[in-house]
């Protein structure tokens, strides 16, 4: 077959797919009673049923998981960056477009001075791509450290929240403010003096409530920790114990953290120790090898 | 001269510079960009907090260990240069600046935790002189700072020279330059305006219990520093020995006096940088919350005077 008749088949395929995917859309392929109720879901709100591939996205783990590590407004709150989510991404593209103009251009100036792309003109495509991964992977750390440093705070600071709550009668939330003020990072201090309000629309009832929305949204496993011990304390058992035991249970888990983590790396430390022979090898190998080859092309 | 060797008049590279600055400006003011506060972003205090960390663990006096960093550096500088393979001369610098601090931090750490173990045992003293010897904790706090102990001179002097315990434990907290230390001074600043018997009963449940805890932690993540530094440092030794074996082949030192050479030595050292940080990662060890003793103390004095 001559490549004009592919060509012609391709496109009266594609034009024959857009007409029916525009009948689809326009409503010509469903019922008029299904069109019905659905402009009358739509009018009143309703929400709609959901598509099979969206339902099995729903149950797939690894889509939820993309799913909560690509909520922009989440990533950002918790990074406490000040920028909105469209920022962000207006940011970010303008960005990639930055990266991929001064590529293309120090290629296409390489090119006028001596003839010939310095890298292929695709390469300016991938730096793009790549600025807006990394962009991405940045926020996502600092979003994670935040995190980290956020919940390391908090569960260090147990043991003077029993002093504070028992001996001074200061409530939790206060106590946790002002020593919050104390660190040397200010990531539990931003958190709490108002910082929640980033994810948490409405007003809690209570600190203990306060405390889990904290922990369950901007995913830092102590103030859910802290909001169980407090429930505990309004049930009539005393601060100073209950917290003691809180400041006893991060430094156990931490200790299982630890233990945990060393057992690994030991069996994960092989792979650059081993990694550490190539340098090695390079060092005396490359002179080795040039060597041999001005040896053999001399001789 | 550069401009001629290119073919561009000096409007023509005048003109290009203002195309890129006006670019750069607009690209700025399309991300919103503050310089200012860029540059304020940056934690530089916190790696200069981290050197003085490690020159105080192992009890340098401060200026001494920059005094060191610096020498290192040159000679390492100056042994790159003698060997007149140039891009010696930046290696050398690196090894000085960061393989110096490299070697010693494993005894930093392990004279650190001597020192936190030796504090809590101490701490242990002063809890019996107030439960036992019915002293106050003033008292008993200021004979601790005289017999301080093995390991714990510096650290604990400030107690033993009278004035106000509140900014003598401040001063003990801030010369430990120890997580435990910190948070062990912390608790004593919030406790001591408190009945001796909550003081010893803070002590006996709080204290040294969770103290010990928080040294257990960091026995376990040292044990696989411990053996993740031995091995880069044999590592290192085997290599910088290897290499002046080779260097002392006249075709190989050739090698490495070209570009190419330059070149493989440069990778080399990416490499096992990227090595080492792997290293680093897999047997990464958390912080702890380091708290701010003088800020403790005022918010202590302000709530004790409402």
């Amino acid at each position: 077959m001559p490549s004009s008749l592919w060509l012609f088949a391709s496109a009266a395929i594609v034009v024959v797919g857009l007409w029916a995917a525009l009948l689809g859309r326009l409503g010509y392929l469903t019922s008029s009673d299904v069109r019905a109720w659905q402009r009358l879901a739509a009018l009143r709100g309703y929400a709609r049923p959901h598509t099979r591939l969206e339902r099995a996205a729903e149950r797939s783990a690894a889509v939820r998981r993309a799913r909560e590590e690509l909520d922009l407004r989440r990533l950002l709150a918790e990074a406490d960056r000040t920028e909105s989510d469209a920022a962000f991404v207006g940011r970010t593209a303008v960005l990639a477009l930055v990266t991929f103009t001064v590529t293309l251009v120090a290629d296409t100036t390489f090119r006028l001075s001596s003839g010939d792309f310095a890298a292929p003109p695709g390469v300016a495509v991938l730096l793009a791509i790549a600025a807006v991964l990394i962009r991405f992977a940045l926020v996502r750390a600092s979003a994670q450290r935040r995190r980290d440093r956020a919940d390391r705070t908090l569960g260090d600071m147990m043991m003077l929240v029993a002093i504070l709550t028992d001996g001074r009668g200061l409530q939790v939330d206060d106590a946790v403010r002002i020593l919050s003020r104390c660190a040397t990072t200010p990531d539990l201090r931003t958190l709490v003096e108002g910082g929640w309000r980033r994810l948490i629309s409405t007003q809690p009832r209570s600190t203990a409530e306060l405390y889990r929305s904290i922990g369950e949204r901007f995913r830092v496993p102590a103030f859910t920790l802290v909001a169980d011990a407090l429930a505990t304390t309004n049930v009539g058992i005393g601060e100073r114990l209950t917290y003691t035991r809180v400041a006893q249970a991060v430094y156990h888990h931490r200790l299982a953290d630890a233990r945990m983590r060393a057992a690994r790396a030991r069996i994960l430390v092989t792979l650059p120790v081993a990694g550490m022979l190539i340098p090695l090898l390079l060092l005396l190998g490359a002179p080795t090898f040039a060597s041999l080859t001005t040896g053999l092309g001399g001789g | 001269m550069i401009l001629s060797a290119v073919g561009w008049t000096t409007l023509q590279l005048a003109g290009l510079l203002v195309v890129i600055a006006c670019a750069a400006g607009g690209t700025a003011a399309i991300l919103d960009l503050d310089v200012r506060r860029l540059g304020r972003q940056r934690p530089r205090w916190r790696l200069l907090e981290r050197e003085r960390d490690v020159a105080a663990n192992l009890g340098w006096p401060w200026r001494r260990w920059v005094g060191v960093r610096l020498s290192l550096i040159a000679a390492g500088i100056a042994l790159g240069l003698l060997s007149r393979i140039w891009i010696l001369a930046v290696i050398g610098g690196l090894l000085g600046a960061f393989g110096f601090r490299f070697a010693l931090a494993g005894t930093a750490a392990n004279r650190r935790l001597r020192m936190e173990r030796a504090f809590l045992g101490r701490l242990r003293d002063v809890r019996d002189r107030m439960a036992v010897a019915n002293q106050s904790l003033d008292t008993a706090l200021q004979e601790i700072g005289r017999d301080p102990g093995p390991g714990l001179e510096y650290v604990l002097a400030p107690l033993a020279r009278g004035g106000s315990v509140l900014d003598n434990i401040v001063a003990v907290g801030l010369r430990a330059r120890s997580p435990v230390v910190e948070y062990a001074c912390a608790v004593l600043l919030w406790t001591r305006s408190r009945s001796l018997e909550a003081l010893i009963e803070a002590i006996d449940e709080l204290l040294l219990p969770v103290g010990s805890a928080q040294l257990a932690v960091q026995e376990e993540a040292a044990v696989t520093l411990t053996q993740q530094r031995a091995v880069t440092i044999a590592m290192s030794v085997l290599m910088v020995v290897m290499f002046v074996i080779v260097i002392r082949v006249d075709t190989f030192r050739a090698f490495y006096q070209s570009v190419a050479g330059n070149v493989v030595l440069v990778s080399v050292v990416i490499l096992f940088a990227l090595l080492v940080s792997l290293l680093g990662l897999i047997v990464q060890v958390r912080d702890w919350t380091r708290w701010d003793l003088g800020r403790l103390a005022e918010e202590q004095e302000r709530l004790g005077a409402q």
